[in-house]
């Protein structure tokens, strides 16, 4: 094990996937000489050359396009868009072609590639450029989406990604690129498809999706103040959701509440909410609440701004309602 | 290939369950190896391989099988072709030549893991008062007055009239607590699992009169033959007092004389007494089978004993007792007790028996009627021995006694049989010296 930064563990899982499989390649927006926006990919055109670090130009659609193509004729591809909020702009190709040509094909061709997109809120990016679409993705058959949220998970399911016969939405949080941790320092795949517990506990299932399980651990260590036993989830796969992990914990506490950055309403945490309804309907002691961005275009204004993405506090005030706590120290 | 059936354990053995395979799908055994732990309506085994070859998994573990049933076979060696060819790897040997080309200059840019361009802004995370992320706390009414005050009908959809978590509905039903009756905690006045923790708490056993609990295989094995024993058999009772006290001096003088005796029991000198009058009473040693009479030409008498847990009762073996002296019964009895209470009686433990032999003595029990386990046609339920004042010669004088009552099966055997028979034990305790002869000569 060693200490390293979310996105060198990211950049490790792509320099070992390159170096393992001559059929992986980089394609996207200054991720060659400028090193990509987040300085991921820095280092990989020095090393590959050109053929495999593919500087492209503005136009998301071709980018992933071409990758499409790329990937029907037999490579692997790993495309960087700029950020989430641009993959707008491609929407089409991943929605009709990426989720849908393996399938359409009936399996003649699979589209084995990565779409690698940071995203999320909280840099005063304002309401064109801080968007989390987990739910915008996860709706869609055909694509898996993942969300990692510490340097090894980041490493492990890139790998596992890059690995992966189908498309895989890689959801990367701006605000973790510069977060440290330990990563393995063996060859390791983390399975795409599974959601992990970060804290075991009793009393209130909290479920991140993406960064906000970050928060739900930091507000779990809040509620230990006030003898509230809060289990962590960290998502990790948003589709598909590994209902099991869920269920269990849920059965446990009896008391769920979802995080999410994106919008609330028809939501990854509406979605999971759902879902554990009607699988264990019968253990839940109160209605599952969803914590969740608030329903206007990301403000400029920080503080405004700060108002609009879910908080440590809220998460803390959710679980005290779930729980029927109405004391606030 | 040779098959492996759901052996038969015991006479009353109908079904078995593997509890767990000791060796797993397609491995190799050799003949004597144990291949699975089978549990039948009594007790637990092993079972063991009676060839060599790759052990082919039929039944899944957990679920109940006939006897006989085949549950597995021993191949030869077909499993490893089933198992070899293992998928292609996924990965491909990738053409290295243009890869390998590539200069490995991993000159490392000079601009290091200095702040990347947005990256660095703080995270988001100050306290805000206000919450438009999530719904709105809703301000709760304040006076639990209002909070438990009964919901009026139009207000909750419930046709119980009751606000309550789905969680709190299915552990009232669970534990019998009636939810119109107690109080909600949470948001809104709503019961919540606390607040029915609490009540079935308080109320301590109160909740329904009874529980249900589902009885062991062993349990529920006991009910069914019990209840087939007394309603089939017609059983009929004799009982005699014996004086023990030579019995008693013996035991004591075998105990301080001869080594090996040492763990000689009352419960053995009356197995030994039992077995030699079943030898003379070959009317007693038989059963009643639908029309017919059996009678057994072996000796076996079951000793009835209580599971270590408590929670059964079994009946090992102890074989052709006539033909075994006194010390050879205490150390056996002994031994097939122990491998019984263990849960791990060996195979024939628990098998055969034409009469039983159930002793309360130890629990002070004066004197008490079994019932007899078919196809026996009889068993003697023995009480304690006690030291009571007895009239001998026309004195009173302190005596040593035990009472033993003997429940017989009168389709086998009748009232005067059953006196002879029960008197003929009396008479060995009596004299007890002929329990420690030879067979022959009692």
């Amino acid at each position: 094990m060693s200490e390293k930064l979310f996105r060198v563990a990211l950049r490790e899982a792509i320099d070992e996937e390159m170096e393992r499989d001559g059929r992986v390649f980089l394609i996207g927006e200054d991720i060659g000489h400028f090193g990509g926006a987040y300085r991921v990919t820095e280092g990989l055109l020095d090393k590959y050359g050109d053929m495999r670090v593919v500087d492209a130009p503005i136009s998301e659609e071709a980018i992933v396009g071409s990758a499409i193509g790329a990937a029907m004729a037999g490579l692997h591809p790993v495309v960087e868009l700029m950020t989430v909020n641009f993959s707008l702009v491609a929407y089409d190709q991943i929605v009709q072609n990426a989720a849908k040509i393996r399938y359409m094909f009936g399996g003649q061709v699979s589209v084995p590639m990565v779409i690698r997109m940071p995203g999320g809120a909280g840099h005063q990016l304002s309401s064109q450029h801080s968007h989390s679409f987990e739910a915008l993705y996860g709706m869609i058959p055909g694509l898996i989406v993942v969300a990692p949220t510490t340097p090894a998970d980041a490493k492990g399911m890139l790998k596992a990604a890059i690995r992966s016969d189908n498309p895989v939405m890689f959801l990367e949080s701006m605000s973790l690129y510069n977060s440290r941790g330990e990563v393995p320092d063996s060859d390791y795949l983390t399975p795409l498809g599974k959601s992990v517990v970060r804290r075991a506990g009793d009393d209130v299932t909290l479920v991140g999706v993406s960064r906000q399980a970050v928060n739900a651990t930091l507000a779990a260590q809040q509620l230990e103040q006030e003898s509230i036993d809060a289990e962590v989830i960290d998502l990790r796969s948003i589709r598909p959701i590994d209902w099991e992990t869920l269920q269990k914990s849920v059965k446990k506490t009896g008391h769920l509440i979802v995080i999410e950055e994106g919008w609330t309403t028809y939501g990854v945490g509406a979605e999971i909410a759902a879902g554990l309804s009607e699988r264990c309907f019968d253990y839940l002691d109160a209605p599952a609440l969803r914590v969740g961005g608030a329903e206007v275009p990301m403000p400029y204004n920080q503080d405004l701004e700060r108002a609009s993405i879910p908080s440590v506090d809220q998460i803390v005030a959710a679980a005290r309602r779930s729980l029927g706590r109405k004391v606030a120290v | 290939m040779p098959e492996v059936n759901m052996p038969k354990l015991s006479d009353t053995m109908e079904e078995g369950t593997v509890l767990t395979w000791r060796v797993p799908e397609g491995a190799e055994v050799h003949r004597g190896d144990a291949i699975a732990e089978i549990e039948s309506d009594k007790a637990s085994f092993d079972i063991e391989a009676e060839a060599d070859g790759i052990l082919h998994i039929l039944v899944e573990v957990g679920r109940p099988v006939p006897v006989g049933q085949v549950i597995a076979t021993v191949g030869e060696g077909a499993a490893s072709a089933t198992k070899s060819a293992p998928a292609a790897p996924a990965v491909e040997a990738a053409a290295p030549a243009v890869e390998a080309a590539a200069p490995a200059v991993e000159a490392a840019a000079p601009a290091v893991e200095a702040a990347a361009p947005a990256s660095d802004a703080p995270e988001a995370e100050a306290a805000t008062p206000a919450e438009p992320g999530a719904e709105p706390e809703v301000a709760q009414p304040a006076a639990p007055a209002a909070a438990i005050a009964p919901p009026d009908a139009g207000a909750v959809a419930d046709p119980t009239g009751v606000r309550a978590s789905p969680l709190a509905r299915r552990l009232a039903t669970e534990r019998g607590v009636d939810l119109s009756r107690i109080r909600g905690t949470g948001p809104e006045g709503r019961i919540v699992k606390e607040d029915v923790m609490g009540a079935a708490s308080s109320k301590g056993a109160a909740g329904p009169a009874v529980e249900i609990e589902q009885p062991n295989r062993m349990q529920s094995t006991i009910a069914r033959r019990m209840t087939l024993a007394k309603s089939q058999v017609p059983h009929f009772y004799v009982t005699v007092e014996a004086r023990v006290d030579d019995a008693v001096h013996l035991r004591k003088q075998l105990q301080e004389t001869y080594p090996e005796a040492d763990r000689v029991t009352i419960t053995d000198m009356i197995i030994r007494a039992a077995g030699l009058a079943l030898a003379k009473f070959p009317e007693v040693n038989s059963s009643w089978i639908d029309d017919h009479f059996e009678r057994h030409r072996e000796v076996h008498i079951g000793l009835a004993v209580a599971s270590a847990d408590g929670l059964g009762l079994l009946v090992p073996v102890l074989h052709n007792v006539d033909r075994k002296d006194l010390v050879a019964i205490a150390i056996e009895s002994r031994q097939v007790i122990e491998r019984a209470r263990a849960g791990r009686p060996q195979s024939g433990d628990l098998e055969g028996g034409g009469f039983s032999i159930s002793n309360l003595g130890m629990f002070g029990v004066d004197e008490f009627q079994a019932i007899i386990n078919p196809p026996e046609s009889a068993i003697l339920a023995v009480g304690a021995v006690k030291q009571v004042p007895v009239v001998d010669d026309s004195r009173v004088v302190p005596g040593t006694v035990m009472r033993m009552t003997l429940s017989a099966d009168h389709r086998v055997f009748y009232g005067a049989t059953a006196a002879l028979f029960l008197g003929e034990i009396k008479r060995l305790l009596e004299h007890p010296l002929s329990l420690i002869l030879d067979p022959s000569q009692s």
